[in-house]
């Protein structure tokens, strides 16, 4: 892993570590559910990544500029890998594709809604929230709790006013 | 090992040992001790954490390179924010990274004087262009989030909004329903060319085949379940 591509190893390695211990863990353990794997993951190839940096006989180096690109392209790697797979768990786009395929002579547009209403896309989303505890609910009626995603959604209305000029609804 | 060394400062001759003995003996001995151990390893990988601003050309350069291609963006959008735009959001980022890219050599190339502000070697180059890349691929993969509403952050502000009165699953199903949730995402499909309508069926085209085999195949490897 030395020369002047000993970066690009580096990364690789550290990516597939990043792949494969996800795939174990969800085949391993499934109750531990796919977020549990994908953190798990992304631990294991910055493990990787750390380790593959201090391999004997590997050049030396001179300061954190030659560390920190390697690991910012493998943190940027993870981010777009988890995005993979929250895209397969929770795009509306990737489901009703799923769904299409799953019906070679094809659905009409009532019987794809019939397999996937905004009744199952809102129920889930909101068992999502109160599991990890940003929305609550007591006697019927749901509350926003405090908590990140509130920040979350505050950067993206940011984004939206630089790019649109506007909040869009 | 400059960590070490600056431990040391104050007795030369005391070992990594003895310092850490001495400083379990006082207030918050654990976080030093700790420390002292995280200086040992640190210094062990040969790290400097003292880098010069020189040592970080490259990273440097990767951020300048997306910042540009962002600001190439940002303009872009602001113009006439285009249609369909994911693949014109890739094709603009990734052109963009590769002029600022050729305009930096350009001036490593021609103006003698500043090659000191730019890395040395191909390889150093290529990462720096690929940590461009990879940030911008970062971005793309968050920007569906900022240009279609996400269903969760629609709940979040909705429960935001009803404040401590809250609001039942009922008025969130009346909300948000499949006009507002399904049927923009299946003329997604079909302007996209993922789907095509053939009278009042949908069926994927071949495009949209792939996509579709890719996820399921992962889902499958995975061991999950439908998603969505």
């Amino acid at each position: 892993m030395q020369g002047e591509f000993g970066w690009l190893a580096t990364v690789a390695l550290a990516s597939i570590t990043n792949v494969l211990v996800q795939i174990v863990c969800c085949r391993v353990f499934p109750a531990g559910g796919t977020y549990h794997s994908i953190r798990l993951g992304a631990l294991a190839g910055l493990a990787a990544l750390v380790v593959l940096f201090a391999v004997p006989g590997r050049a030396p180096y001179s300061g954190w500029g030659d560390v920190l690109p390697a690991v910012a392209i493998y943190v940027c790697f993870a981010y777009v890998f988890f995005h993979f797979n929250n895209m397969g768990e929770t795009a509306r786009r990737i489901r009703l594709l799923t769904e299409l395929a799953e019906a070679p002579s094809g659905l009409a547009l009532d019987e794809l809604v019939v397999r996937y209403s905004a009744r199952e896309i809102v129920d889930r989303r909101l068992e999502r929230l109160l599991a990890s505890g940003y929305a609550s609910e007591a006697g019927g009626k749901l509350c926003a709790e405090k908590g990140s995603v509130m920040l979350v959604v505050r950067v993206i209305w940011l984004f939206r006013v630089l790019l649109f000029g506007r909040k869009r609804r | 090992m400059p960590l070490i060394i600056a431990s040391r400062r104050r007795r030369p001759d005391a070992s990594h040992h003895e310092i850490t003995r001495a400083a379990c003996h006082r207030p918050f001995a654990y976080p030093i001790y700790l420390a002292s151990h995280v200086a040992v390893a640190v210094g062990c990988f040969g790290f400097s954490p003292a880098a010069k601003p020189s040592d970080m050309k490259v990273f440097l350069l990767g951020i300048a390179l997306f910042a540009i291609a962002f600001g190439v963006h940002v303009v872009r959008w602001r113009i006439a924010p285009p249609k369909g735009s994911a693949a014109i959001l890739i094709r603009t980022l990734v052109a963009a990274i590769a002029v600022a890219a050729l305009a930096a050599l350009s001036i490593d190339y021609f103006i003698p004087d500043a090659a000191r502000w730019f890395p040395e070697g191909v390889g150093a180059w290529c990462e720096s262009v690929t940590l461009a890349l990879a940030i911008a691929a970062s971005y793309v993969m968050t920007y569906p989030a900022v240009e279609v509403e996400s269903p969760s952050f629609l709940i979040v502000e909705f429960l935001k909004e009803a404040g401590v009165h809250g609001v039942t699953r009922q008025d969130l199903h009346e909300r948000l329903n499949n006009a507002a949730l399904v049927r923009p995402h299946v003329q997604d499909l079909l302007h996209e060319g993922l789907a095509v309508e053939q009278g009042a069926v949908l069926r994927l085209t071949a495009r949209g085949r792939c996509v579709a085999f890719v996820f399921m195949s992962w889902r499958q490897m995975l061991g999950a379940t439908k998603g969505g």
